[in-house]
């Protein structure tokens, strides 16, 4: 089997194609589309400019991320990879850290998130526990509803 | 025959070209990338012109592969020591400008010197790693200076603070010798620990993963829990090395160092009296308790990153150096994990090789449960826990905030686990199990079953069935908490605990 990472309209996607039976009558077999998370280039900031984005109030960055996270939603709409397979989401998906039960959901479908937003509480061990945005994003999926038990690891909603 | 003045000049000219490490163009492209040369690291370490070089003129003595005919100056590292805020530190720094830092021999000959000497004179180690690793040319002499420095290190192990820098690559057999040691510290973005490269395990597992998800700063502090602190820059790293010294005591003969506060050691914080929600399910954040009870509201933590469902930080009461270790309800309920069983367990064990008294907070509704907790060994990394506790001699103080339910109640550190003092708050919940769970087991077939379940906790759900029994000292109004804690700890200063001798515990590793 092989991988190839194949970019449609600047969306990165994960191929990996299998050869199925002999090797000059192969045909290629589409296994497995998995988008590939983006990767965050190297660079390494200056101590002023740490210090500046600390400084940075907390509505600046909302807003930031907020026009930022929109940017990335009206792109999305308008050049939607025609070859994307229905269902495939871009984005990072927020797992159950413990088994437990929903109790609510905060966010829903398209809400603009920033990091540390209150995403939904998770009842476990006897506790609420609050489960925040740990990436800014716009919440593209929910995956659960209040009342519902999750498994550990369970995919709970996606922030893209 | 020269003259005196020529040969002192000469020695100069020796000095100054050796000092140069890899020459102007190698340290322009360190400074590029946001990294400092090993003499410029240790300048910001040392207080101001106290740092003394040792082995300056070092050679290598390797003839493969046309090395006798190059010149490594000072063998790609630099050691000696100094001070630091005035107390005796020794310390090596990795000169990536010269062979990349590589180990050679006599590189790792100089490493000993500095070890055995910081042993022997009981002064904290720190060790700065910038290396592409083993000096392939040096071939097994190069391996054998690797196994050296972890005997050492092994050997130095609960006699001095050994702290490891990562600020560059450290690789392969190399990552060893920070592993052993006390902490390690990386820098966001230009450190780097693998045992095996990207390239590697491309090659043999056809994974693809970058540098920075595989060995940075962030992957070994977040997910790997290998490195202790983050930091911004090589300027932040060295400021929070002597952040941590300053809680440190030299050796294991010493107390902590004293810092005067002028923080009240009976100061009242009524703030306390509130902090706990009167729903019990709902969370609350540990870390705001640990500010309002230490001196100056000032803590550092160690692996802030990871298993963040339980805290350890060095702080001080009345000038005094502890080491607290806290359950974080507000990350995984607050439970006991496996990584937070091996992240207490080992903060434990350097608090009590080092004379810093243990302050224990709890509020724990009991260890996770899951599959995945059993199969990956909940058993025998819980169990490091619990030896830790019981193994420290130093003053344990124990505070049940709230929570303390079944084998995590033991596991952070009870009565029998040796804690000198326990106190409680009167929201504690002491008990077996949890209400609900118990009720069900034991009025199972009772009609009354709702009734008697709120008698169950009325009746248990609360510190005064441990009190009646002796398990806890004291229940305490929460506003006087840093008082009792004072108190607590002078009563207990000069405490004295003998364990039968033997060559050591077998700690369930």
């Amino acid at each position: 089997m092989k991988k190839y990472n194949v970019t449609v309209n600047g969306t990165t996607y994960e191929v990996k194609v299998e050869t199925v039976g002999c090797s000059h009558c192969a045909k290629p077999v589409v296994q497995e589309i998995t988008p590939v998370a983006e990767v965050p280039k190297r660079r390494i900031q200056s101590r002023q400019e740490i210090k500046n984005n600390v400084q940075m109030s907390k509505e600046t960055v909302k807003a930031a991320t907020r026009s930022m996270a929109e940017e990335k939603l009206n792109a999305k709409v308008e050049e939607k990879p025609a070859a994307a397979p229905a269902g495939a989401v871009t984005g990072k998906p927020v797992l159950a850290p413990m088994p437990g039960k929903i109790v609510k959901v905060v966010v829903n479908v398209g809400d603009v998130v920033s990091e540390g937003d209150l995403l939904l509480v998770l009842e476990a061990m006897k506790m609420q526990n609050e489960i925040t945005a740990q990436t800014a994003g716009v919440v593209q999926s929910i995956n659960v509803e209040a009342g519902q038990n999750v498994k550990v690891k369970e995919q709970m909603l996606v922030i893209g | 025959m020269a003259t005196v003045k020529e040969r002192i000049a000469q020695m100069n000219a020796k000095k100054e070209h050796i000092m140069q490490g890899g020459g102007a163009k190698r340290i322009a492209k360190q400074h590029e990338k946001g990294k400092f040369t090993a003499r410029e690291r240790l300048d910001l370490l040392f207080d101001e012109g106290t740092f003394v070089e040792l082995d300056l003129f070092v050679k290598h003595h390797c003839t493969n592969f046309g090395q006798d005919k190059k010149e490594i100056p000072a063998d790609g590292i630099v050691t000696g020591y100094g001070t630091v805020d005035g107390r005796l530190v020794y310390a090596f720094a990795e000169d990536f400008t010269v062979e990349g830092g590589s180990l050679g021999e006599m590189h790792a000959k100089k490493i000993w010197k500095v070890q055995d000497m910081a042993l022997k004179m009981g002064a904290p180690l720190i060790g700065i790693n910038d290396s592409g690793g083993a000096r392939i040319q040096e071939g097994v002499n190069a391996l054998s200076g690797y196994g050296g420095i972890f005997y050492r290190n092994t050997k130095a192990s609960g006699i001095i603070p050994q702290i490891s820098v990562i600020m560059g690559p450290c690789a392969g057999g190399a990552v060893y010798s920070p592993a052993l040691t006390d902490f390690i510290y990386m820098v966001k973005q230009s450190s780097h620990m693998f045992i095996t490269g990207p390239a590697v395990i491309k090659s043999v597992t056809a994974e693809e993963v970058t540098f920075e998800e595989l060995g940075g700063a962030m992957t070994h502090n977040i997910q790997s829990g290998v490195a202790h602190f983050a930091a911004e820059d090589e300027r932040d790293c060295i400021e929070q090395i002597k952040y941590l010294l300053s809680f440190l005591p030299s050796n294991n003969m010493e107390d902590a160092p004293f810092v005067p506060t002028e923080d009240d050691p009976s100061r009242i914080e009524e703030r306390l009296n509130t902090i706990i929600p009167d729903n019990p399910s709902v969370p609350y954040d540990m870390k705001e308790v640990i500010r309002l009870l230490v001196d100056d509201g000032e803590f550092y933590e160690s692996q802030k990153f990871y298993a963040r469902n339980i805290i350890t930080c060095f702080a001080r009461f009345a000038g005094r150096t502890v080491g607290i270790i806290a359950n974080q309800p507000k990350e995984l309920a607050g439970c006991l994990d496996i990584n937070a069983s091996d992240k207490a367990g080992r903060f434990i064990r350097f608090c009590d090789a080092f004379n810093i008294p243990l302050v224990n907070l709890v509020d724990v509704p009991g260890f996770l449960p899951g599959t995945n907790q059993e199969l990956g060994g909940i058993i025998r990394h819980g169990a490091k826990m619990l030896y830790a506790y019981c193994e420290a001699t130093v003053p344990k103080i124990t505070l049940i905030l709230r929570k303390a339910y079944g084998g995590a109640y033991i596991a952070m550190c009870c009565r029998e686990l040796g804690a000198d003092q326990v106190m409680a708050w009167p929201t504690a919940e002491i008990a077996v199990m949890g209400a609900a769970g118990a009720a069900n087991i034991i009025f199972r077939k009772d009609p009354d079953k709702d009734a008697k379940t709120q008698e169950y906790i009325e009746e248990f759900a609360t510190p005064y069935k441990a009190a009646s029994e002796g398990y806890v000292d004291m229940v305490i109004e929460p506003s006087e908490t840093r008082p009792r804690i004072i108190t607590a700890l002078n009563m207990l200063a000069n405490k004295r605990k003998g364990r039968p001798a033997k060559k050591h515990g077998n700690v369930p590793l």
